[in-house]
């Protein structure tokens, strides 16, 4: 059968894209990243350390981007929390993670004087101490705990990294503590 | 975002029950200066202004079908009283009667006697399956449950709730829409009785933990913005902050309702600004979501909102108070020029219109009915004016519905279901005009064709929107086909009676002077039952078309969006045909249309007032109040409808008639004048 | 009298008969309910094409009205019907009816003269649909803030486009296009081949599908996959069984393009809603090969500047969506405004503001809009018609109504006419 008809193309339409792959062009190619949880969670990248798994029911408060356990018992617990802005200031941060581990608060001095450990491309507060852990919403507290954290203000948010667990159970994990924080990164988006 | 995350979390446990200290007397709140008080506040629902007394109806319209609860254990006139729960003694009055609450009587008990309002039935359950489900004792098959009864079964409600939402409507089961319907009405009044709760304990009682530079008692017209402070500097979760939980609760109860569109807001924006009403809960979600201070105005709004509740037990104070804040919002809205049909809403509220009309056309039409000396010949050419009428106005609404359509949206025609409904209409009175000029049709087929054109209206006036497809959908109602069916078979059942009675040329043709029953009563007693049918027919159709204009006026909308304004509507304008069709012939059959189709519109009208029970802004109605094209369209196709339905009636009448009259040729004078009176108009014919 | 001469008389007593009007018509109404019925499993186009748009009916199914009816599920239950007519025939006969009977031989007296206006006017109105079903165009063009286009694409007609690829960006590109009715029957094992003296090759179309999605061939197995792809057929029934609109249906064909030197085969699937064309290679040039939409060339350019969603107060419910737009010209600059219910008509062309999406938040994400374009020769004929109509019918009744309460017909039935004619004057003057 003969083609006869034919037409101009507007010269405002979309510029002609050739060689496209089949898997692209059915919009294949995309689907198995695509992550379930958007939000927050599809800002960072992080790899998971060996022997931690992700926690199989989601957080009450739908505030953990990810929410990690380990050790036999997965009795250790770390997340990354993201908040928007400067979240309070690094010292009421700290203070309440040391009232969580039953500590009297850091003095200004203290707080300007806690270790950095490089995040992100700069530097994060890194915290580390013992305690009795009071989690939020828990009755009782857990005795011989030990707490590390990472605190990171940027501009637009605050980036949270917690670790807590049995005071043995975290020393063993605290170098996989350092890898995760490592592995966090921007998720740029793809275009 | 990340307070709805919270939002959802408080409401998936369960509400803890407010510490009511001070319980003022339920004898105030029905105190008539009280509820006329409330009554009159202008709110701004689901796009306009409206009193607080429509929004606490359809409240308890949605809940319990009806627009008053007795405070009985069965919720209903003729239960045992239930007991105060304060008093310990029974609720009744002076006469030691039980009582009945008003609709603004319910919510203000609601309001400040939760504790009351959570043991008065109030929600009514069609299947009593779907209690059982959730674990729950069933009472009968349709029964009404009390909050306190529901509440044990809270946690597996909320569960079911959001697995059976996700279901497709048209596929859920009775008992699962039941279940989905439940959760939505017991959240929300969930909400209603904890309305106050952001006055009564705005943060619980955990007060060593309150953040500093609060006041105690806490009062959120003065704390709010320290507390949305302390929630924005809060470097963790809000919910770590341990008054947080009861903050936000009692900010949802402010709110009180899940559904966006029916949130509370009753402060007036100074003129000029947003045209968004404020509100309680909205206030404190604001304050807390975006990141700036709440304004000392609208702080001072909130003030006198806690002004009233903290008036109470003091009767007097809680009067005058609740007077302030009515004046307040009421000159506001006048400031802004909104809220002028407020009163005209509460006296159309109160006036109940629909409702007398219904019982002056039932008297008019039995009235009517004693009076009538219809003639074969004479209902033939009614019935023929109306076909006649009925094309027209379809004919016109339909092609105004086509110009509409393509000066909106650029289609004159799109063969969408309901557009095909009405041309179905038009066709049929086209080809029973055209059969009748080229001789085909004569009485008798004139009148089986136009019951064949009843049973297409009733198909486009409620099929179509069952077909599920089309523009028009206005939602489904449930089991309607049912009815529909139900009205083809009995139209069935007329011709197949009425049809070889008629062709065997038996029945009587011509007038018959009165005889039997009637012909006791004597002529005058006829002539002056006719009178007063005219009388309480005119009276009804004006009570009628009263309503309706006054609808319209308050809606600032033409009245024909909803199935149950279309009703109302249509019966009116029957009514109206049927009265200038009597005083054009005078021969009684103007008057028996006006009083069948006024009482049994008025009555369809209310029970579906009751299935619908929402007085929500649809689609429809936002295009109609800005388009001329839509608004000539739709008053002419529904009275199109209308005229083509009377067609109908006269036609079946004239079949029952027949049927009747054959009939008394049968048995003789003597029986006729055993029978009784007749309870349908069409039946008296027979004596006739 | 002569034979043929008493035929034709025959003939045209028949045509303008009252009995052909009421059949037609009665049959209409059977065609309307029956068309009405199966858009429920059938959507509304394709039951528009089989019963209003046809000269006859191909099938009943007899099924799928009682499922709309909720009657019963006889499960698969057509009925063949060849000889059924359908809504084109019969407006057509009625025309002919109309215009014999109902204004050329009635008899011409007060008493028709209402009835005679009317005819003329519904004869117009019939006369507007047929103009607007062979001439309209109508469809879509979907704009984002600071972008500008003059084409726009047909809603429900499909076809093929082959373009060459330019290698300088800035050449003249053309399309050469073959239309769905010449490819839409070329189910599996059916195929067509078309050629283009200006084209190197020869394209074949085959397995053509109404719904279906390409999907990876994970195996490897089958006979049918091209570039590791296979195209599945879809249901065209949602979950709840009713039919999905035309618009949400993808239609999918394979096509292979023949070498016209070499003989060599290139093979690929050709989908609606595929991301971007299929390539094709022939020397050292490409050739890009698409199933899409018809696009209709607009004699401006549309540029949207800006678009604006109001609510009603205190709810998520739409009061109005505006657009603020540029038509350009022949390097003329015009701006205009097109609202909901507000199109802006222009050189025979109406644009409707038709959907609007406000990115991803309410501020977020760019903002953008639906436009509805139509370009119809007959587009107010139907509001003339229906003045026409209404004074006619008015005319007729009332003078009907003044005979029969005995007054003096003229007088009755113009004053009547005269104040509703009023009472319509000053509501379009209020209201419009």
């Amino acid at each position: 059968m003969e083609i006869t008809e034919k037409r101009e193309i507007s010269a405002y339409a979309p510029a002609p894209h050739a060689d496209i792959a089949s898997a692209t062009r059915f919009f294949d190619d995309a689907k198995e990243e695509q992550a379930q949880r958007p939000d927050f969670r599809s800002l960072l990248a992080w790899t998971v350390p060996e022997g931690w798994s992700e926690n199989s029911t989601p957080d009450p408060t739908g505030m953990r981007l990810i929410d990690l356990r380990f050790g036999p018992a997965k009795e250790g617990e770390c997340y990354i929390s993201l908040m928007p802005g400067a979240a309070g200031g690094l010292a009421a941060n700290v203070n309440r993670w040391r009232t969580q581990m039953g500590q009297a608060a850091y003095t200004a001095d203290e707080i300007a004087k806690l270790p950095k450990k490089p995040f992100f491309n700069r530097e994060a507060t890194y915290v580390a101490f013992d305690g009795d852990f009071k989690g939020f919403g828990a009755a009782s507290a857990k005795k011989g705990y030990r707490l590390l954290g990472i605190i990171h203000s940027a501009e637009q948010a605050t980036i949270f990294v917690k670790l807590t667990g049995p005071k043995a159970l975290v020393e063993a994990n605290s170098a996989a503590f350092d890898q995760f924080c490592q592995s966090i990164k921007p998720n740029l988006p793809k275009e | 975002m990340k307070f709805i995350h919270i939002i959802l979390f408080i409401l998936a446990t369960a509400w803890s029950a407010a510490a009511t200290t001070e319980l003022p007397p339920l004898d105030l709140l029905r105190d008539p200066e009280v509820v006329k008080n409330f009554s009159a506040i202008p709110v701004q629902e689901a796009g306009r202004i409206k009193p607080l007394e429509n929004v606490a109806s359809y409240r308890l319209l949605r809940f319990r079908a009806r627009r008053s609860v007795w405070l009985t254990v069965s919720g209903e006139m003729d239960g045992q009283p239930l007991e105060d729960p304060a008093t310990k003694k029974p609720m009744v009055n002076a006469k030691g009667k039980p009582v009945k609450l008003g609709a603004m009587e319910w919510l203000l008990v609601s309001w400040f006697r939760p504790d009351i309002a959570k043991i008065v039935p109030l929600f009514k359950v069609d299947n009593s399956s779907a209690i059982s489900e959730l674990g729950l004792k069933a009472k009968a098959k349709r029964d009404q449950y009390s909050f306190a009864e529901i509440e044990p079964a809270r946690d597996v409600l909320m569960e079911k709730m959001g697995q059976y939402r996700e279901i497709p409507a048209k596929k859920q089961t009775p008992e699962q829409r039941m279940i989905v319907q439940l959760s939505a009405n017991f959240l929300d009044d969930e909400m209603i009785t904890g309305h106050f709760d952001f006055i009564r304990a705005p943060l619980g009682t955990k007060t060593e933990s309150f953040p500093p530079g609060v006041e105690q008692p806490v009062r959120l017209s003065k704390s709010l913005n320290v507390l949305a402070h302390a929630v924005r500097d809060n470097g963790g979760p809000p919910m770590q902050l341990p008054w947080f939980r009861d903050f936000a609760r009692g900010a949802l109860g402010a709110m009180m309702s899940g559904n966006p569109d029916q949130q509370l807001r009753i402060f007036p924006p100074a003129p000029g600004g947003t045209e968004v009403w404020n509100g309680p809960g909205t206030m404190i979600f604001n304050a807390i979501n975006a990141g700036k201070d709440a304004e000392a105005g609208d702080l001072s709004w909130l003030a006198a909102y806690e002004d009233v509740y903290l008036a109470l037990p003091d009767a007097a104070k809680f009067k005058a108070a609740a007077h302030a804040l009515l004046t307040r919002i009421q000159d506001a809205a006048k400031a802004r020029g909104e809220g002028r049909y407020i009163a005209l809403e509460l006296n159309y509220i109160h006036a109940d219109y629909f409702f007398y009309a219904q019982w002056l056309f039932l008297a008019g039409l039995v009235l009517a009915a004693l009076g009538v000396i219809p003639t074969s010949e004479l209902m033939t050419r009614i019935a023929y004016g109306f076909i006649c009428a009925g094309l027209f106005l379809a004919l016109l609404g339909t092609v105004l519905g086509g110009i509409w359509a393509n000066y909106s949206w650029g289609r004159f025609w799109g063969w969408d279901p309901k557009e095909n409904g009405a041309l179905m209409i038009v066709l049929m009175c086209l080809a029973i005009l055209h059969a009748r000029l080229g001789g085909y049709l004569r009485e008798t087929g004139l009148h089986v064709s136009n019951v064949i054109l009843g049973c297409i209206v009733v198909f486009s006036w409620f099929g179509v929107n069952q077909l599920g497809v089309g523009l028009h959908a206005y939602g489904f109602t449930d089991g309607t086909w049912p009815k529909i069916y139900g009205y083809w078979i009995s139209q069935g059942l007329v011709l197949l009676i009425g049809l070889p009675v008629v062709l065997s040329g038996k029945g009587a043709t011509q007038a018959v002077p009165l005889a039997g029953l009637w012909g006791l009563l004597g002529r005058k007693l006829v002539g002056l039952s006719k009178i007063l049918a005219w009388l309480l027919l005119a009276s009804a159709t004006v009570l009628a078309v009263t309503g309706v204009v006054i609808r319209c006026i308050i809606m600032q909308r033409p009245p024909i969006t909803t199935l149950y304004e279309t009703i109302i509507f249509i019966g009116a304008a029957a009514s109206l045909f049927g009265l200038i069709a009597e005083a054009l012939t005078r021969r009684g059959m103007g008057l028996l249309i006006a009083g069948v189709a006024g009482t049994a519109c008025m009555f369809l009208a209310i029970q579906f007032e009751a299935s619908e029970a929402s007085d929500t802004l649809h689609q429809l109605q936002a295009v109609l109040m800005t388009n001329f094209w839509l608004s000539t369209h739709v008053p002419l196709i529904n009275l199109g409808y209308a005229a083509c339905m009377v067609a109908a009636l006269i036609s079946q009448a004239y079949f029952v008639f027949r049927v009747i009259s054959f009939l008394r040729s049968l048995f003789g004078r003597r029986e006729a004048q055993k029978t009784d009176v007749p309870e349908v108009g069409a039946e008296t014919f027979a004596k006739s | 009298m002569t034979s043929p001469s008493r035929f034709a008389a025959k003939l045209i007593a028949f045509l303008s008969s009252y009995g052909l009007a009421t059949v037609v018509l009665l049959l209409l109404l059977l065609i309307t309910f029956l068309g009405t019925l199966e858009q429920a499993e059938y959507g509304l186009v394709a039951s528009q094409q089989r019963y209003f748009e046809s000269f006859f009916v191909d099938r009943i199914d007899v099924g799928a009205c009682l499922r709309a009816l909720a009657i019963a599920d006889l499960g698969k239950f057509t009925v063949p019907m060849y000889i059924f007519p359908g809504g084109y025939l019969l407006m057509a006969v009625l025309f002919v009816n109309m215009l014999i009977g109902g204004i050329i031989r009635i008899r011409k007296s007060p008493r028709t003269i209402g009835v005679i206006i009317s005819h003329f006017a519904i004869l117009f109105m019939l006369a507007a649909g047929a103009v607007s079903y062979h001439l309209a165009k109508e469809g879509n063009m979907n704009l984002r803030e600071g972008q500008t286009s003059d084409e726009f694409l047909s809603f429900h007609e499909r076809v093929i486009e082959i373009e060459k690829l330019q290698k300088d960006p800035k050449a003249k590109r053309v399309a050469w296009v073959i239309d769905e009715s010449q490819y839409r029957d070329l189910a599996t094992g059916k195929g067509r081949t078309f050629t283009q003296g200006e084209l190197p090759f020869d394209l074949m179309i085959t397995g053509w599908r109404k719904h279906a999605q390409p999907k990876r061939d994970r195996e490897g197995t089958r006979s049918d996959a091209v570039d590791g792809y296979f195209i599945q057929e879809l249901s065209q029934l949602d979950e709840a069984g009713a039919a999905l609109a035309d618009e949400q249906l993808a239609s999918a064909c394979i096509a292979i393009a023949k070498d016209k030197k070499s003989g060599e085969e290139q093979k690929g699937i050709l989908w609606e809603f595929a991301a971007a064309p299929w390539t094709v290679t022939i020397g050292g040039d490409k050739y890009l090969i698409s199933l899409v939409h018809r696009s209709y060339k607009l004699p401006f350019a549309i540029k949207l500047d800006k678009t604006e969603e109001e609510k009603h107060p205190g709810t998520r419910m739409a009061r109005r969506f505006t657009s603020w737009v540029t038509k350009l010209e022949n390097g003329r600059e015009e701006k205009r405004v097109i609202a909901m219910n507000e199109p802006v008509r222009s050189e025979g062309f109406a644009v409707f503001q038709s959907t609007f999406s406000a990115g991803d938040g309410d501020t977020a994400g760019p903002r953008s809009s639906g436009f509805m374009i139509v370009e119809n020769p007959s587009d107010h004929w139907p509001l003339i018609s229906c003045i026409i109509v209404a004074e006619g019918l008015l005319l007729h009744f009332l003078m009907m109504l003044a005979r029969y309460m005995k007054v003096g017909q003229w007088r009755f039935a113009l004053s009547i006419i005269g104040l509703i004619n009023a009472a319509f004057a000053l509501a379009v003057w209020k209201m419009l």
